[in-house]
């Protein structure tokens, strides 16, 4: 049982690609860490360090305070469940799960009663005798976790586990993931490109890219107060809208300009965020998730909160609809690392193929695409981004945040064959 | 099945690459053991550096004492007079380029080149003709080709010295199934001298190293024409070309890469040949089949010339080797997934 | 005819060829196991009978008991081949062990252990494969004679091991690249030794290429005629290849002996041929060995 502790971890290859730059991450007994990004984000590289696969350049990896660095893989005490779960072919499920007792010079028996609890736990009775090519995927991946569960190892590590799953599967198998972490109350970290994966799973989210760490929060706060741009678009489904702006105006009127529209915002926003105040007549990026835009019924009231905008297709979801919209202001992208505005767009009118945009909308809402709409912004919940960093500006117009908190010990003590 | 058969493709991930250089002062004898290995003090790098070092240490041995230090003697050998009692030590007096100097005023070590060099490429226009149209008739869909390609390889796997026995009782000037054949069918009228006479020796020994090498030659082309997709052949067949233009336009050239290595490896086998010849005429009749292998054998262990016979090894060793960088060039796929080895 | 009845024809007639092929490739051996059956005096008559003759044992009773009858009445006295069996079944044996021992663990290390020098040792066991046998023959009898080695068992399998082993390492190698890496590093997060993932994961997977080096290595060290004859040439000892050969020094009085122990000779390439024939087509085609 430990906590495991990465302090300013760098990976450079021979080749002198750097996958993991400076990596600070401190993972509690119990706690259950997602890194999340794209790929080649170096996210398995720095799993491989933990895991003792992979040496560390420079900075230090510890479990329970102490640095094992120079420890082997084999004498670490980690349990890791690979990509395509590294099941040995020639083993049964059995086996396969009583291999890390086997090497480890446990009695037969022993590792007999505990293999077959473990299996019993995942509900894998019936196939303990099959080899892994007879197993679906679904039972494969369990017995891979199965692995790890006999261990009652020091840390969990996950390499995208459910990858290999379809749709539905990798749903059901999220819950039996976490509840084999419960079983075991260990540590955790849990690699994954898919967002969702990271937002429903972790308790605490690392969003990595090009090998520095971006943000490490909860879920909630991910997504609620992102750090950056990166982080802001990342996380989300549709992406948040991200639009070049200016701001404006006293700091009880603050007024931000998207091409040719204004957004009057909130009257407080100037005294929650002083460095909103700052940067006025700056340059500037706003950040508008698809839920919070809705499609007025008439035109706006008196205070600014609405943009023009033409409907260009919508996505009929069921229970919402995602109205894709284009306005006149410019979007920002990423274009090869390097935040840009959308250059093509630049002077065109509302209504123009100018910017894109996503909204979320009740579906009930009666619109086609053609359509000339009036979308309502919720400007209390936009976010404020630097337009040449990248990173958020205060936390101003987003409410009822609290601040980062060290997350509790979730203080499993359910073992299993307890 | 590729020729290449058993290596498949390769899922490496991240390249996981350690920077640390291998050790070479790894004590060679020991072998790691026992529930915790000996190296457990070590970091996982060094460890493993280690234990790779030790599994290829046997390999390292064996290849210095087995194929380095015979290749280095040999060159020494053939710049001393040695005997049989000196062959052994290493006081043999320094001879200079005598050996050489007399291996090429040697008349039979000279015809010995020359008939090295006609077996070899007669052996392989017939084994590459015979091999590649038996593997073009099996490719063919028909009853019973299974067996009938299991059974093309039997003549690989019988013992060298026993083919020799065989070709040799076969080419019998009496009572030989071959002059059976030919005066039963009129085409000769009396019984050739096939292994007793200087003009039909060499073709005779010729023939039956043919024969060896047809199954070699079958299998692989037969491998590579495998891989050719159906696809390709049927748009050549839709363009309007005979069987004979889609095989040479279409089928050959993508089998070509096969072909080469075939050839060449072909090619290295042939030259080494050895118990074949010495099983069906020892070198003769009047050293008419002596082979520079043969030859070599003759001066070193029946005349204990070993000097000479390491100077005509050379010379074989010297053309088995002239072909080794077009060979490494063709086995280009083997080295090239030596640098992608991921530990 | 219908186009169907001429494709059904043209495939029978691809039978009748291939067949007549492969019998002409196996007429050799056919002929010695005739010639095996036949008596000396037929075997001396000026013609060769396709079927047997006058079936007899009498040339198998020479090669186990050793002695037979010349013609007009000499007797000459041979060794009894079934020693010569067993010491090329130990040869045959002491190759393949030694072939194994020393390519699984070295096709392993190069396999996957990232070392600078794997690519010089790949390239020198390619050539290594292609370096002619006498020549190695003649300067391994020297070293052979200075280690004290000629004339005994070891030394001659050390010497059958150069037909085997770069083989062996190279065709072992490229069987255990394609193994995922992922089951190594498994096996060592799993806690095992690199010895314990070698022996426990890496073996077993690599059964069907290892059972493939071992026929071959087989093969070699059982059909090895030129270090027998080099090596051994004072030995108290002979394989069947160089019992064979003795028998054709004096063949005018022993053809029929020589035809029944080359047969002898064949049995177990034909017992591998059946049991294995999958290892060794694999074998043969990956690439790179003929006897």
């Amino acid at each position: 049982m430990a906590t495991l502790a990465l302090e300013q971890v760098t990976k450079v290859f021979p080749n002198g690609a750097e996958a993991v730059h400076g990596f600070d991450l401190v993972v509690n007994e119990g706690e259950f860490v997602v890194l999340v990004g794209p790929s080649g984000c170096g996210k398995t590289t720095a799993l491989r360090m933990v895991a003792g696969l992979e040496e560390v350049t420079s900075g230090t990896i510890s479990l329970g305070g102490k640095v094992v660095n120079d420890i082997s893989a084999r004498d670490r005490d980690v349990a890791m469940v690979f990509q395509n779960y590294a099941l040995y072919p020639h083993l049964t499920v059995l086996d396969n799960i009583a291999f890390s007792l086997r090497v480890r010079g446990i009695s037969k028996h022993e590792r007999r009663q505990k293999a077959q609890e473990a299996a019993d736990v995942l509900g894998l009775t019936e196939v303990c005798l099959r080899k892994p090519a007879q197993l679906s995927g679904g039972q494969r991946q369990r017995v891979a976790m199965g692995r790890a569960l006999v261990r009652e190892p020091a840390v969990f590590l996950m390499d995208e586990p459910l990858s290999n799953l379809d749709a539905n599967l990798r749903v059901q198998m999220r819950s039996e993931v976490l509840r084999v972490q419960r079983h075991l109350g260990v540590a955790a970290l849990y690699v994954t490109h898919d967002q969702t994966e990271a937002m429903t799973m972790g308790d605490r989210v690392a969003v990595l890219r090009d090998g520095t760490l971006q943000q490490l929060a909860t879920p909630l706060e991910l997504y609620e107060s992102p750090a950056n741009l990166f982080v802001a678009s990342f996380i989300g489904s549709p992406p948040m809208n991200l639009y070049e702006a200016e701001i404006s105006g006293p700091a009880t009127e603050l007024v931000l300009s998207l091409g040719s529209q204004r957004l009057a915002l909130p009257a407080d926003s100037g005294h929650r965020s002083p460095d909103l105040v700052g940067s006025k007549a700056r340059k500037l990026v706003v950040g508008i998730r698809p839920e919070h835009l809705t499609i007025a019924a008439g035109v706006s009231t008196d205070r600014q909160t609405t943009l023009a905008a033409r409907v260009e297709l919508v996505e009929i979801l069921g229970n919402e609809s995602l109205v894709h919209y284009s306005t006149d202001a410019r979007t920002v992208r990423n274009r090869a690392g390097v935040w840009t505005a959308d250059a093509t767009v630049q002077g065109e009118i509302a209504g123009a193929t100018a910017a894109q945009g996503v909204a979320r909308v009740d579906p009930r809402v009666p619109v086609m695409a053609g359509d000339r709409v009036t979308l309502a912004v919720d400007v209390g919940r936009m976010s404020f981004f630097d337009a040449e960093t990248g990173d958020a500006i205060g936390a101003t117009a987003r409410v009822g945040i609290p601040p980062q908190t060290e997350p509790e010990n979730q203080g499993p003590t359910q073992k299993l064959g307890a | 099945m590729s020729w290449q058969t058993i290596q498949g493709t390769v899922n490496s991930q991240d390249g996981g690459v350690s920077p640390a250089p291998p050790r070479i002062d790894a004590p060679a004898a020991q072998q790691p053991a026992g529930r915790r290995g000996p190296f457990s003090g070590l970091s996982g790098s060094r460890q493993q550096q280690l234990a790779g070092w030790l599994f290829l240490a046997p390999a390292i041995l064996y290849v210095l004492f087995a194929f380095a230090t015979p290749i280095v003697y040999n060159v020494v050998l053939s710049f001393e007079h040695d005997s049989l009692s000196t062959i052994g030590s290493i006081s043999a007096p320094w001879a200079g380029l005598s050996n050489y100097t007399a291996m090429f005023n040697d008349p039979i070590a000279k015809s010995a080149i020359v008939h090295t060099l006609i077996f070899t490429v007669g052996s392989l226009v017939g084994q590459f003709i015979i091999g590649l149209s038996l593997a073009l008739l099996f490719s063919t869909r028909f009853p019973g080709r299974t067996v009938a390609r299991s059974l093309v390889i039997v003549p690989w796997l019988v013992p060298l010295i026993v083919t020799g026995v065989m070709f040799r009782f076969m080419f019998q000037q009496e009572g030989g199934a071959i002059n059976q054949v030919l005066v039963g069918t009129g085409l000769v009228h009396n019984p050739v001298d096939w292994l007793g006479t200087t003009n039909y020796a060499l073709l005779t020994v010729t023939i039956a190293n043919i024969w060896l090498g047809v199954p070699f030659f079958t299998l692989l082309l037969y491998s590579a024409l495998q891989e050719v997709p159906a696809e390709v052949k049927e748009a050549a067949m839709i363009d309007g070309a005979s069987a004979w233009q889609r095989l040479r336009l279409v089928t050959i050239p993508i089998i070509l890469p096969v072909i080469e290595i075939t050839v060449l490896l072909g090619f290295v086998f042939t030259v080494k040949v050895f118990d074949l010849v010495i099983g069906m005429t020892g070198g003769g009749p009047a050293n008419a089949t002596q082979l520079i292998s043969t030859w070599s054998y003759a001066l070193g262990f029946q005349q204990f010339n070993f000097g000479e016979a390491a100077a005509l090894n050379n010379v074989l060793l010297v053309a088995a080797l002239v072909c080794s960088p077009l060979y490494l060039f063709l086995s280009r796929d083997q080295l090239r997934r030596s640098s992608g080895a991921a530990r | 005819m219908s186009f169907l009845q001429k494709k059904t024809a043209v495939r029978w007639l691809s039978t009748l060829v291939a067949f007549t092929a492969v019998a002409i490739m196996l007429f050799p051996i056919y002929s010695i196991i005739v010639a095996s059956f036949e008596s000396t005096v037929t075997l001396f008559s000026t013609n060769f009978h396709f079927f047997p003759y006058h079936p007899t044992l009498a040339n198998y009773k020479t090669v186990v008991l050793g002695t037979q009858s010349g013609p007009a009445g000499s007797v000459t006295t041979t060794g009894s081949q079934l020693g010569n069996v067993l010491t090329s079944l130990e040869i045959a044996l002491g190759t393949t062990l030694l072939t194994l021992v020393i390519s699984v663990p070295a096709a392993y290390a190069l396999a996957k252990y990232r070392m600078r020098t794997t690519i010089f040792f790949i390239g020198a066991l390619l050539l290594a494969q292609i370096v002619p046998s006498i020549v190695l023959a003649t300067s391994l009898f020297a070293i052979l004679l200075k280690v004290h080695l000629v004339n005994t068992l070891p030394g001659v399998i050390i010497a059958d091991g150069t037909y085997a082993v770069p083989f062996g390492i190279l065709v072992l190698r490229a069987f255990m690249f394609s193994l995922p890496n992922e089951l190594m590093h498994s096996a060592r997060v799993d806690g095992a030794s690199e010895w314990q993932t070698f022996r426990m994961i890496v073996i077993p997977l690599a059964r069907s290429a290892i059972v493939t080096v071992a026929v071959f290595a087989f093969l070699a060290g059982w059909g090895d005629f030129i270090f027998a004859l080099t090596t051994l040439n004072g030995a108290s000892f002979e394989p069947i290849t160089l019992g064979i050969y003795s028998f054709l020094g004096n063949y005018q009085a022993n053809w029929g002996a020589v035809m029944a122990a080359g047969v002898v000779a064949l049995v177990p390439a034909s017992v591998l041929l059946v049991i294995a024939q999958r290892y060794i087509a694999t074998g043969l085609t990956a690439g790179a060995v003929k006897g």
